[in-house]
């Protein structure tokens, strides 16, 4: 008989919630910071706190307190001992979150001591991105990947307390697994397991400190996500604040209004102090009035959470051809609810936005106006472009001469060449439409593909220039200003595509 | 150029251009919260001379680098641990001076060369055992065995990610 629970607890509250084993190495990593192997007394006398500074506080009163207080000048110390015990966790995690230190190098460095298990455990555990994997066929069942026993979940849900932005992102492998009902299989070896719903419930129950929440369903999610997201939605009741929240779907799929409504209203403190909002649509066709809608269940069901957020990421994405297209052309259902819709075309729905990152993937017709700011409050505009236009064309179909007001601009496109001299002609161009613009940052990613000894291989390649528009020198005050460019960086990775 | 003068905390003094000094975010803030250059010796009570001579060379070295850009160095991840030649040869310390100077940095605010620091460490790491870590670091194994087969089994769950 297939085990009933993957995470060894029970999923029926009635049959009670037994504690998850506490043995001396979680109550050590749960209590215990890092701590010195090797005695020394001299290097941890000093306290991790005096080592840092706040940075964004102004040190005034520290400052008089250097001047005035010579006593706190520290004793003549030949040899300090240092090693690596001795950074302060956030450094360690400094440490470790470089891309090229992958997840095998973090696993050894955490298998060396209780002091950097515990940094690992924060570094792996702070952002989490919870995978979960789905088949739509012959049924749609939720599927996690098997990877040795199934302690894998007891894991998370002994760590899960850590987490301080969750991900979860919805994973569609119906192509890469074969078999039916419980029998998956791929490569002639059992790779999946299925997830009940409840378990998936009971899997994100109890992440009580995050504050950062997002759900990524996949661009092309052929079904209804309805009964998943009303999971989620009961699953995430007990975290109590949110200050960040992040979804991307595609909203003729599954009912947003639906699920919006019935996350915010059953208990609005809980976005009362929502400062960041970030909602990607897929399949939406520009020129169809659907879309209208859905921006209107989104307001709508936002309620008064809109009042709080100062920070908005959209984005819109149209499908990849015309058959596609077709099937987007209406929404999951009706907006029958007795509320009178808003018009998304008039007022501004977000009044504290100051800054703004729009993407857009295919061509729509003012994409800005579904931001529903007040476009004299952006100072800060990033905007992603999967046009596939020249990029010249880019700010005619923004209409960023709205956001008149800007201070800091970014953005972001595609091009099929690099043309560094093409960039510059297009930051020249660009940024008289800004009045107040104190910088700018372009990035552009293009992919090449070349042979070596015969193989080939497909690189992504990615520029980034940050330009500060200032005066020219010696000149009077509102005289001509001039771009300076600061900072010139291109990456290179082997093997990827474009993410824009 | 006007100078400053700092005060390691083995109370020796260093005279350094302001604007090197102020590669530093603490004591720029605090130059600029004073107002003009201050006439007494400004102590930098975590830092001894022999490292705060480290810090002084780095910053007289990139005096003329542009500022880091904020959001570029919130988001380490992106970045390679790629060292540019001079700082590798800046970092060609023992580690007992790299730790110092990692602390340091963090202690003044000095990004990128915490930055240089922390990619120092992390090429110190790559592609190395948990017991070649151990041995590079001098880091004492205080795992019991049950503890070890414990992360064995957690670290599936990572590792599968």
């Amino acid at each position: 008989m297939r085990s009933r629970s993957l995470f060894r607890v029970s999923i029926n509250p009635e049959k009670s919630i037994k504690p998850i084993r506490t043995s001396s190495l979680d109550r050590r990593t749960f209590l215990e910071p890092p701590r010195l192997t090797k005695s020394n007394s001299g290097s941890s006398a000093r306290s991790e706190s005096s080592l840092r500074p706040a940075s964004n506080a102004k040190p005034a009163s520290s400052l008089r307190s250097l001047f005035s207080n010579p006593s706190r000048k520290q004793p003549a110390r030949k040899s300090s001992g240092r090693g690596i015990l001795d950074l302060p966790s956030e450094v360690i995690q400094h440490v470790l979150s470089y891309s090229d230190i992958s997840v095998l190098d973090r696993i050894n460095f955490s298998q060396t001591c209780s002091g950097l298990h515990f940094c690992v455990l924060q570094s792996i555990y702070k952002n989490f991105e919870l995978k979960i994997a789905y088949r739509r066929e012959p049924q749609f069942k939720l599927l996690v990947h098997k990877k040795g026993d199934s302690e894998v979940f007891n894991t998370f849900n002994r760590y899960k307390h850590m987490i301080r932005t969750l991900r979860v992102v919805f994973e569609d492998v119906t192509n890469q697994v074969a078999g039916h009902s419980r029998t998956l299989y791929r490569n002639g070896e059992y790779t999946y397991s299925e997830l009940e719903l409840d378990e998936f419930f009971w899997l994100l129950s109890g992440c009580g400190q995050v504050r950062s929440f997002g759900i990524i369903a996949p661009k092309d999610s052929p079904f209804s996500f309805n009964l998943t997201l009303k999971l989620v939605q009961n699953a995430i009741s007990n975290i109590p604040r949110l200050d960040d929240f992040n979804i991307q779907c595609r909203p003729c799929k599954f009912d947003l209004f639906e699920f919006l409504d019935g996350l915010i209203s059953e208990d609005e403190t809980k976005f009362a102090t929502l400062d960041s909002l970030s909602v990607s649509f897929h399949g939406l066709l520009d020129g169809n009035s659907a879309n209208d809608k859905i921006f209107e269940a989104l307001y709508m069901a936002l309620g008064s959470a809109k009042e709080h957020i100062t920070k908005l990421q959209l984005s819109v994405t149209t499908d990849e051809g015309p058959q596609k297209t077709a099937q987007c052309c209406s929404l999951h259902r009706p907006f029958d609810h007795k509320q009178p819709m808003l018009d998304v075309t008039a007022g501004v729905q977000f009044p504290r936005v100051y800054q703004v990152e729009l993407g857009v993937g295919g061509t729509f017709k003012c994409p800005e106006r579904w931001l529903g700011v007040d476009y004299y409050n952006i100072t800060k505009l990033v905007i992603r472009s999967q046009l596939k236009e020249h990029i010249f064309d880019i700010k005619a179909y923004l209409g960023m001469w709205r956001f008149q007001n800007v201070k800091v601009l970014e953005l972001y496109y595609k091009s099929d060449n690099r043309d560094e001299e093409t960039v510059w002609a297009f930051a020249k161009g660009m940024i008289p439409l800004f009045r107040n613009l104190s910088k700018a940052k372009v990035g552009e990613a293009w992919t090449e593909v070349f042979r070596y000894c015969g193989v080939k291989s497909t690189v992504l390649k990615m520029a980034t220039a940050v330009y500060m528009y200032m005066p020219q020198q010696g000149t009077a005050m509102g005289s001509p200003y001039t771009l300076r460019r600061l900072y010139y960086h291109e990456d290179v990775k082997i093997g990827h595509s474009i993410p824009v | 150029m006007s100078q400053i003068t700092l005060l390691s905390s083995d109370n020796v003094e260093m005279k350094v251009d302001k604007e090197v000094a102020e590669r530093s975010i603490l004591i720029k803030n605090m130059l600029e919260d004073v107002g003009e250059t201050p006439d007494q010796a400004i102590p930098i009570p975590n830092v001894n001379e022999g490292v705060l001579r480290k810090v002084i060379e780095w910053c007289e070295h990139h005096r003329n680098d542009p500022p880091p850009p904020a959001d570029e160095d919130s988001d380490s991840r992106k970045k390679s641990t790629d060292i540019e030649e001079w700082d590798q040869k800046f970092m060609q310390v023992d580690q007992e001076m790299l730790f110092e100077i990692i602390l340091a940095a963090n202690y003044l605010d000095i990004k990128p060369l915490l930055d240089v620091g922390c990619k120092t460490v992390a090429n110190m790491i790559k592609g190395k055992s948990p017991e070649e870590i151990r041995k590079t670091f001098n880091i004492q194994n205080d795992f019991t065995p049950e503890e070890e087969d414990q992360i064995r089994r957690e670290n599936e769950w990572a590792e599968d990610r």
